[in-house]
């Protein structure tokens, strides 16, 4: 090997290919927000017992957990405007192909969740008259949640890395930045070194941040 | 309630609470309960007892509508529990409170929350005044100084008393305990007899209680019947069926739990 290292173009174009995290940030944050809502939805449609809701949530979780991500991304972005003639912005195809996607990984995690929880809590909450989905919104939901958790992270931690493919419809995040300026200067290591280290410091964050919520249970099982 | 159809029923009190009529329930190809015909009078209480697994628990659960019946009528209150729609069915479990054996507090929910969490979500109790009931009722159960503590920081008895504090939150005319002391250790077991003793005289409660407990059972029930194999085997008032029970069945099964 017979590289020479000049991690000195990282001082001058290090902040431009940092400044790609804010874009892999408000491409990342929504889709997790939806992929967390969508994915309770699903999870709670999938328990329903009109057999219509159930077959929606199973149609869409096998379909979206099975697509890979780069083709829905493409399809999205390429496909679906000659189809309908409605055409959005790189970011925002980025977020509803990853969003799809997490959802069906996300509903997974919060049915685990979900059927953790004992029965005998249902029957406890129908005795006292709660409703079907009154049970679901005060007492499975809450204490699926915490229990669901760290496999959220897990979900949430795929979307952000999934990020790093809308380079191909080009979100001007860390690697698309990293290519830009590798093909100007021919320094891939650096800039692709760079770009590892960045995604792996937003990851890190964004898993202590998660951390940190998991402290907030105040009670623990019984 | 005029219509008697079934066969075997015993005499219906016109005033009868509950009113079960040859009720069968099997789970898949297990059967679990075998023709159950009874009636509970509003203020009596009767005791069940009878051997693990012969539907003891099934048979509390059919009567607050958690399980369907596959034969069978069960009334409450006058309303039929197995062709009640979600509306019936909610206002029968509103008048119906439930004590589990294992409890089954709300993990997440300190003590009064468990408590408050009913008449607030269902009934829309004001929070204030949900919680001022609420702090009454664990008062009267012996707990007010455990209002903001989670049941995984509570006692075996501790939890069950809070359980009874939650259903009587509703203001239940019927409560159905499924051995609220089995899981406990002989200490605690008094301290939650005693709770369930007080509520009979302070409300003057239609109860159903699964026990074992001989001496609890002679002092507050009126009625006592041995259940095994899914069917009745012996009902009795309560005295006659511990002290001189008629069937040689009952005598076995009240001699093996005295022994235990
Ligand atoms: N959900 C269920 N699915 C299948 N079988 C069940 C179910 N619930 C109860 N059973 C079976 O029904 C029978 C009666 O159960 P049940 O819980 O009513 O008994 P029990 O009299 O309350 O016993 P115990 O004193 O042990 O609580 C048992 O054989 C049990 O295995
Ligand atoms: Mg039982």
């Amino acid at each position: 090997m017979n590289y020479t290292f000049q991690f000195g173009v990282l001082t001058e174009y290090g902040p431009y290919l940092a400044g790609g995290l804010w874009h892999a940030w408000w491409t990342s944050f929504p889709s997790i927000i939806i992929t967390t809502i969508l994915g309770v939805v699903l999870a709670a449609m999938s328990m329903s017992r009109r057999w219509l809701l159930r077959g929606a949530s199973v149609v869409f979780v096998d379909l979206f957990r099975t697509l890979p991500v780069v083709v829905l991304l493409i399809w999205i972005h390429y496909v679906m405007p000659i189809l309908t003639g409605v055409s959005f912005s790189p970011t925002v195809s980025s977020i509803i192909a990853l969003s799809l996607n997490g959802a069906a990984l996300a509903c997974e995690a919060f049915r685990g969740g979900l059927e953790a929880i004992p029965a005998t809590q249902t029957q406890a909450a129908q005795s006292l008259g709660f409703s079907r989905w009154k049970v679901m919104r005060y007492i499975t939901l809450p204490q699926a949640f915490f229990a669901t958790l760290p496999s959220l992270t897990n979900v949430h931690i795929t979307v952000i890395k999934n990020v790093t493919v809308t380079v191909l419809i080009a979100v001007p995040e860390v690697m698309f930045r990293a290519q830009e300026l590798t093909v100007q200067f021919f320094r891939p290591l650096e800039f692709y070194t760079g770009a590892a280290v960045l995604y792996v410091a937003l990851i890190w964050g964004y898993a202590l941040l998660m951390r940190m919520l998991e402290r907030l249970q105040k009670w623990q099982p019984i | 309630m005029a219509t008697d159809l079934m066969t075997g029923a015993p005499a219906a009190s016109a005033q009868a609470f509950i009113r079960i009529r040859d009720v069968h329930k099997s789970y898949g190809a297990v059967s679990v309960l075998n023709g159950i015909s009874l009636d509970v009078a509003q203020g009596e209480v009767l005791v069940l007892c009878g051997p693990s697994g012969c539907g003891k628990s099934t048979l509390l659960r059919c009567i607050n509508g958690l399980e369907t019946i596959n034969r069978g009528d069960i009334c409450v209150g006058g309303r039929n529990v197995e062709t009640a729609n979600p509306d019936t069915l909610q206002r029968i479990r509103l008048s119906t409170g439930f004590v589990f054996q294992n409890f089954n507090l709300f993990p997440h929910m300190t003590a009064l929350e468990n408590i408050t969490i009913a008449p607030m979500k269902i009934l829309g109790t004001p929070p204030r005044i949900a919680t001022e009931q609420g702090r009454k009722l664990l008062e009267q159960v012996g707990m007010a100084e455990k209002a903001n503590v989670y049941p995984f920081q509570l006692s075996g008895g501790q939890r069950q008393r809070v359980a009874i504090a939650r259903a009587l939150a509703m203001n239940p005319t019927l409560m159905l305990f499924d051995e609220p002391t089995s899981a406990l250790d002989p200490e605690m077991r008094e301290e939650v007899l005693q709770v369930i003793r007080k509520v009979h005289q302070e409300h003057n409660m239609t109860m159903v209680v699964v026990t074992h407990e001989i001496g609890f059972a002679k002092s507050v029930a009126s009625r006592a019947m041995l259940l095994d194999a899914g069917q009745i085997v012996e009902e009795a008032p309560a005295r006659a069926f511990f002290e001189n029970p008629a069937e040689e069945r009952t005598r076995r099964f009240l001699r093996a739990i005295i022994n235990d």
